[in-house]
């Protein structure tokens, strides 16, 4: 999986590519525990992405906790594979979508 | 640009490093010499070619030179002693005249002697002889004259001895004698002297010699005449005094003073004719070279000498082409030449040239063959440093490659496994230095695999441990209790395959009272000890809140559950979870889903189809999260199928997913079995898909087949 940031001043932008499963997972958790505290908006494009497993949800969810603290998260471009997944766990709900 | 070199050994690239260097400038310095050696002999060659042509020609110039002066000097001599001869003659007939003359102003003090006729004389002896002209008698008076005449042998033959060209000495008389010294005794009755031309011109030339150019008399031989008349004290003309000088005699003088191998000299009267040559004598010799002339410079040479000039000149003589050089002979007007072929006078020019030119093809020979020599002498030396330098360069190379072989077998020891090696090269050189990296990499190996297997037993210790909890976990699970065996109103069955040794998964079925029995699906986010960890928190919350309730609300658990879960959740984890009651007497179902996959219900004599509906949001991930709850009716022989995750997403080895539809249609085609055989059936199929791809989610499952209210 491919991992794309772009920084502009208090706007983050991440874009995923391909597989996020247990193992993707945890190259994500390291961007989630760098995430800075100056980062008002996430913007996440999950265009490109595949597949996202439970392990891929919950740093999703992590993203989400944390930018509920410090600003707004909103996920773009989510693709019908990823969007059954948002749907059938509930994510849709939480998250907001573009 | 050397990727030739690649997969050439070490050696054989040391080896033909060094060919390279020192036999390219080896090839490198023999061409340049070779070619420096190769101009240097053309130069000389064409230095000696020129030298032998310029000097050659330079002789040639010098001998023709050398040869005119010379030619032109005997020229001048043989002239003159031409000239001499007749002057002598000329002297000698002017005597005899004066005698012959004072023979008859005397002639009473001579007597005389009884002379001969010719042929009553000897051949070849000289002697005096006598005949009288046709017509004339033997009168007294005559018989007076001849007896005078006779006296002429007292002179004639001391001036015949002397001089051999004289062939003969004779007298004519106007009364018809003929006197005749000589050694011949030819007689011709009709010979009148008279009537000859000697006797005309000498009388014509009134007592001066004359020359008579040649001619052939009334004998048959060629020759010049001079004569001169004489005459009585009384003025009266007596008669003619002659001498012929055989060419013959004149042609062996000339000869005699033959000039060079095929020079020679001649005698042109003032006709242009020959007077001497020697080839006179031979058949068919054209005594008048200008009747049959070629050459125009011969002709102009031969034209000048019958004006009686004096000169050189170049003329191509009998298709000789040679040098001539002539003067005249002025007691008869007459003119002497030589003739020397040119290729005579430069043939000692040509000679040296033959000569430097064979010289120089003896150099260049030398020259050659030392080239030659030179070639085999390098081909040699060549020969003899490629194999000096093949067996250096093998024994450099293996001094090289040798520790680098001992290095590699050294290290394929080490790769099978023996880490005891060492490999002994205290050198200091790259082999030298792998040889101690490569010691330390096997202590270093030694040192880690020391360090791995402690922590590989730490492992088992651990996995042990795992194997353990893994065993807890599933004791946790319900198994096949008495009192859901054997039920009449359903039957139950689920399984769990975990990925790792402890699963996130777990399924649960519990009767909350006599009727109603609850059933959860569940899947924690991640895996391992953690996971495990929640799933039992869950597991018993779960079943802690629904034998709580005061209602069948599977609402209400999963939105305390939730709450509950929140509370300390440090781990960040979170919890799929699809929560339902079943009223085992009418078959109604109440559930609630927390973002778990929608179940499958087979109608009967139906297909198995999703039960798809609103999903809340997973436990654990924000508090106070609503959820709603579905109701729905099981009919006698209609089935259940709860399922994780770990069945649509199993992944073969090509990276595709199982997927809900594979998994409808097994579904649907074990619809009439029983719970077991579905669940069975279902993980035989996965697996295939599967293959020998690893299973990395666990896989959890449960059916259920409702059979009816009593």
């Amino acid at each position: 999986m491919n991992i794309v940031k772009t920084r502009i001043g208090s706007e983050l932008r991440i874009e995923l590519d391909g597989r996020l499963d247990a193992v993707t997972a945890l190259e994500l958790e390291v961007e989630l525990n760098e995430l800075e505290s100056d980062v008002t908006r996430l913007d996440l494009d999950l265009e490109c992405l595949t597949y996202m497993s439970s392990a891929g949800l919950r740093v999703i969810l992590g993203f989400q906790r944390a930018m509920n603290n410090q600003g707004t998260m909103v996920v773009h471009n989510v693709n019908d594979v990823i969007m059954d997944i948002f749907e059938v766990t509930g994510f849709a709900d939480v998250l907001t979508i573009q | 640009m050397f990727e030739f070199l690649k997969n050439v050994k070490i050696g054989t690239k040391i080896l033909l490093v060094i060919l390279a260097v020192s036999l390219g400038s080896l090839l490198i310095i023999f061409a340049v010499s070779y070619t420096e050696m190769l101009n240097l002999t053309e130069y000389s060659q064409e230095a000696s070619l020129l030298l032998g042509e310029t000097s050659s020609e330079k002789s040639e110039e010098a001998l023709l030179d050398l040869t005119k002066t010379y030619l032109t000097k005997l020229t001048a001599e043989e002239g003159e002693a031409v000239n001499d001869i007749f002057t002598q003659i000329n002297a000698e007939i002017s005597y005899l005249k004066s005698y012959e003359e004072a023979l008859y102003a005397n002639e009473e003090d001579f007597s005389g002697w009884e002379m001969p006729l010719p042929y009553e004389t000897s051949l070849g002896i000289a002697s005096s002889k006598y005949m009288l002209a046709p017509g004339v008698e033997e009168t007294a008076s005559i018989q007076e004259e001849v007896l005078l005449l006779s006296n002429n042998e007292y002179t004639f033959s001391g001036v015949f001895e002397n001089n051999g060209n004289l062939s003969n000495i004779y007298v004519g008389t106007c009364s018809g004698i003929s006197y005749r010294y000589s050694k011949s005794n030819v007689y011709d009755e009709t010979y009148d002297p008279r009537e000859r031309e000697w006797f005309q011109k000498a009388v014509e030339a009134e007592g001066d010699v004359v020359w008579l150019d040649t001619y052939t008399d009334i004998y048959g031989e060629t020759g010049i005449t001079c004569a001169s008349a004489f005459y009585g004290t009384d003025g009266e003309i007596i008669g003619v005094i002659a001498t012929d000088i055989s060419l013959e005699s004149l042609t062996e003088e000339i000869e005699a003073s033959k000039v060079g191998e095929d020079g020679y000299v001649f005698v042109l009267d003032s006709d242009g004719t020959y007077i001497a040559h020697p080839d006179y004598m031979t058949e068919g010799f054209v005594t008048e070279p200008l009747t049959n002339c070629e050459d125009e410079e011969w002709k102009n040479i031969l034209l000048a000498m019958s004006a009686g000039a004096t000169g050189e000149g170049v003329a191509t003589v009998d298709g000789v082409e040679s040098y001539i050089s002539y003067t005249e002979i002025p007691e008869v007007s007459w003119s002497v030449g030589i003739v020397v072929p040119v290729t005579e006078i430069i043939a000692p020019a040509s000679s040296i040239k033959e000569l430097i030119i064979s010289y120089t093809e003896m150099a260049q020979e030398y020259i050659q063959n030392t080239l030659s020599r030179v070639l085999i002498q390098f081909i040699l030396l060549f020969i003899i440093c490629a194999v000096v330098l093949v067996c250096c360069s093998i024994l450099l190379s293996n001094a090289i490659v040798k520790p680098i072989k001992k290095l590699v077998s050294s290290m394929k020891k080490i790769g099978s496994g023996n880490l005891d090696i060492h490999i002994e090269d205290d050198s200091e050189d790259e082999v030298g230095q792998l040889a101690k990296a490569c010691n330390k990499m096997t202590e270093d190996l030694k040192e880690h695999i020391q360090k791995l297997v402690v922590s590989e037993r730490e492992k088992e210790k651990l996995n042990g441990e795992l194997g353990v909890a893994a065993n807890i976990q599933h004791s946790m699970l319900p198994a096949l209790f008495p009192e859901f065996v054997d039920r009449t109103e359903f039957e139950i069955y689920a399984t769990m395959d975990a990925a790792k040794e402890v699963g996130g998964d777990f399924y649960d079925f519990f009767f909350i009272d006599e009727t109603h029995l609850a059933m959860v699906m569940a899947d924690v986010s991640g895996k391992g000890i953690p996971a495990a960890l929640f799933m039992v928190i869950a597991k018993t919350l779960l079943k802690t809140q629904s034998q709580e309730l005061r209602e069948y609300s599977p609402k209400e658990v999963l939105e305390k559950v939730n709450n509950q879960l929140c509370e300390n959740n440090e781990a960040k984890m979170f919890v799929t979870v699809w929560f339902g009651i079943l009223d085992i007497k009418t078959g109604k179902v109440i559930s609630a889903n927390a973002g778990h996959e929608y179940p499958a219900i087979y109608r009967k004599n139906g297909e198995f189809k999703l039960l798809k509906g609103k999903n809340g949001f997973v436990l654990a991930g924000m508090e106070n999260m609503k959820y709603r709850e579905v109701e729905f009716a099981l009919e006698e022989g209609d089935k259940l199928y709860l399922y994780t995750d770990g069945v649509p997403e199993a992944t073969n080895a090509k990276e595709e997913m199982y997927g809900i539809e594979r998994m409808m249609t097994v579904l649907c085609r074990l619809k009439e079995e029983t719970p077991e055989k579905i669940l069975e059936g279902v993980k035989v199929d996965v697996d295939r898909f599967v293959g020998e791809a690893a299973q990395f989610d666990d896989m959890t499952m449960l059916a259920l087949h409702y059979k009816g209210g009593n």
